[in-house]
């Protein structure tokens, strides 16, 4: 068990059967972190409506991720990443992000621009 | 509004905030964040820790009112019909006759109790009527009526002279909490029954039995003895005789008393099932025999299951052998060979008013 221990993102079982937790600041604790982050608009939480991010729905390309940044910078203190976007080959209407984690290992987000326009849940970690 | 609201001060942002702080507490440097899944987890918990706790605060109505209606057994009053006299006239003195009539009197049925019966020489008569439904839409009702029944050509008319009365409508919930409340104000600590001195002895701290019985009118002897149905020290026998003098009906002698103990010897001989050890089944029948002659549980009903009647003391006078037999009757035992009380098979009277046995040398072998 963990020192400080925190739920692992997303929430499950470890393979020991219990549920799995993650050392606080670790890099997998920050990438739980990041993850709450890139996958909740602002507003969506009725107790921290300024959590999260704006949500990119209809916006023109390439997609602003400057409030993403700044959403990483205000809710997760010890983030240091970078966010890059490009377009899928096939259909360039479809804007992949990925969210590289530099503390230690890499942690990816995707969102395309569709699935942003759906609402929450458009992201999903690598 | 509820029956009884206990002040509820928290809500659910102060519910979250103490969680984390035990989250904090349990592991020195654990620091909570907006992105961690617990905190997201306490934040979506925690109203409905608030709901609870406020529907905890609430005791409703509905609770007081199966008081009223399940322990006190009072009843919802139905409400009642208008009830009234209508004079029934007829074309002339020949005399008529018909059923029950039904009338229409200012849009409220109404009908009369009994068949109608203009008896010869009369050309009217004056029956009593009740409204056909219950409420105080009836009350206050007069003048004539229309006939709701046809083919009676010599029916001229019915009057009601004196206002309809007396109709009531069903008790709501709220008119019942308030008679509910007045009739507990009736409620009264009184002592009329012997089962009455005998709850409040047992009220009183240091009294666990109580046995008391009318020898004659107004005369009532109470037998008390304590949880282990040993004798109650004196000081507590003046207290409850200072409360018995305080709630008991005028007139009424009482007395206090201590039980008569008389020591019991058993010694029995038993055959064993096969299967089972004999000296267990020899020591769960001693415990046995220990337990159902303890002054703690003599005249204590057996083989009853409702709480009731457990903390009764009923007088018994006799040790019965063959209530020994019964009591041998433990698991293992094939049959009892041979039991004796006091040294013979005869049942054994005990002395006093208030008698309770000890048991005192109790023996028991096998086959």
């Amino acid at each position: 068990m963990p020192d400080i221990p925190h739920f692992a993102w997303p929430f499950g079982r470890g393979p020991d059967g219990h549920i799995a937790l993650v050392e606080q600041d670790s890099p997998e604790h920050i990438h739980g972190q990041e993850y709450a982050v890139v996958v909740t608009p602002l507003g969506f939480r009725d107790d921290r409506p300024d959590f999260g991010w704006a949500w990119p729905e209809f916006q023109t390309l390439p997609l602003d991720l400057a409030p993403l940044a700044d959403a990483f910078n205000r809710f997760v203190p010890n983030s240091d990443e970078n966010i890059e976007q490009w377009a899928e080959t096939a259909d360039q209407a479809i804007r992949h992000v990925r969210v590289i984690q530099k503390l230690a290992g890499e942690g990816v987000a995707y969102l395309s621009d569709d699935e942003a326009s759906a609402g929450i849940g458009g992201a999903s970690p690598e | 509004m509820a029956y009884i609201t206990i002040p509820f001060t928290t809500d659910a942002e102060t519910l979250a905030d103490n969680a984390i702080d035990v989250l904090v507490l349990a592991w020195e440097g654990w620091e909570p964040n907006d992105g961690d899944l617990e905190v997201v987890m306490i934040e979506s918990l925690a109203p409905m820790a608030q709901d609870v706790a406020e529907v905890a605060s609430i005791v409703p109505d509905s609770i007081f009112r199966a008081y009223g209606t399940d322990l006190l057994g009072l009843p919802y009053q139905t409400g009642l019909a208008a009830v009234g006299t209508a004079r029934i006239s007829a074309l002339d003195n020949a005399g008529y006759s018909a059923g029950v009539i039904e009338m229409n009197l200012s849009d409220v049925a109404f009908a009369t109790d009994d068949a109608l019966v203009i008896p010869p020489g009369q050309t009217s008569v004056d029956l009593p009527i009740t409204a056909r439904e219950i409420g105080v839409v009836g009350n206050g009702l007069t003048g004539f009526a229309d006939s709701m029944v046809g083919g009676l050509p010599w029916l001229t008319t019915i009057e009601v002279i004196e206002p309809t009365a007396g109709g009531s409508d069903p008790e709501d919930d709220f008119a019942y909490q308030n008679r509910l409340a007045d009739r507990l104000l009736l409620q009264a600590t009184t002592l009329v029954t012997a089962r009455d001195y005998e709850l409040m002895a047992m009220a009183q701290e240091g009294i666990g039995r109580a046995m008391a019985s009318f020898n004659q009118a107004r005369q009532v002897d109470v037998a008390v003895a304590d949880d282990s149905g040993e004798i109650v020290p004196q000081v507590l026998k003046d207290e409850l005789e200072l409360i018995y003098a305080d709630y008991r009906q005028v007139n009424t002698q009482y007395n206090v008393l201590d039980a008569t103990y008389t020591p019991i010897d058993v010694a029995f001989t038993l055959a064993i099932l096969p299967g089972y050890t004999p000296q267990s089944v020899i020591d769960a029948a001693v415990a046995a025999v220990e337990e159902w002659l303890s002054p703690a549980n003599w005249g204590r009903p057996r083989g009853v299951e409702t709480t009731e009647t457990l903390d009764q003391w009923l007088n018994e006078p006799i040790v019965r052998h063959s209530e020994l037999e019964r009591t041998l009757s433990v698991p293992g035992v094939r049959y009892v060979q041979a039991a004796t009380l006091n040294g013979g098979t005869a049942d054994v009277n005990l002395p006093g008013a208030a008698p309770l046995t000890r048991p005192d040398t109790i023996v028991g072998a096998a086959l």
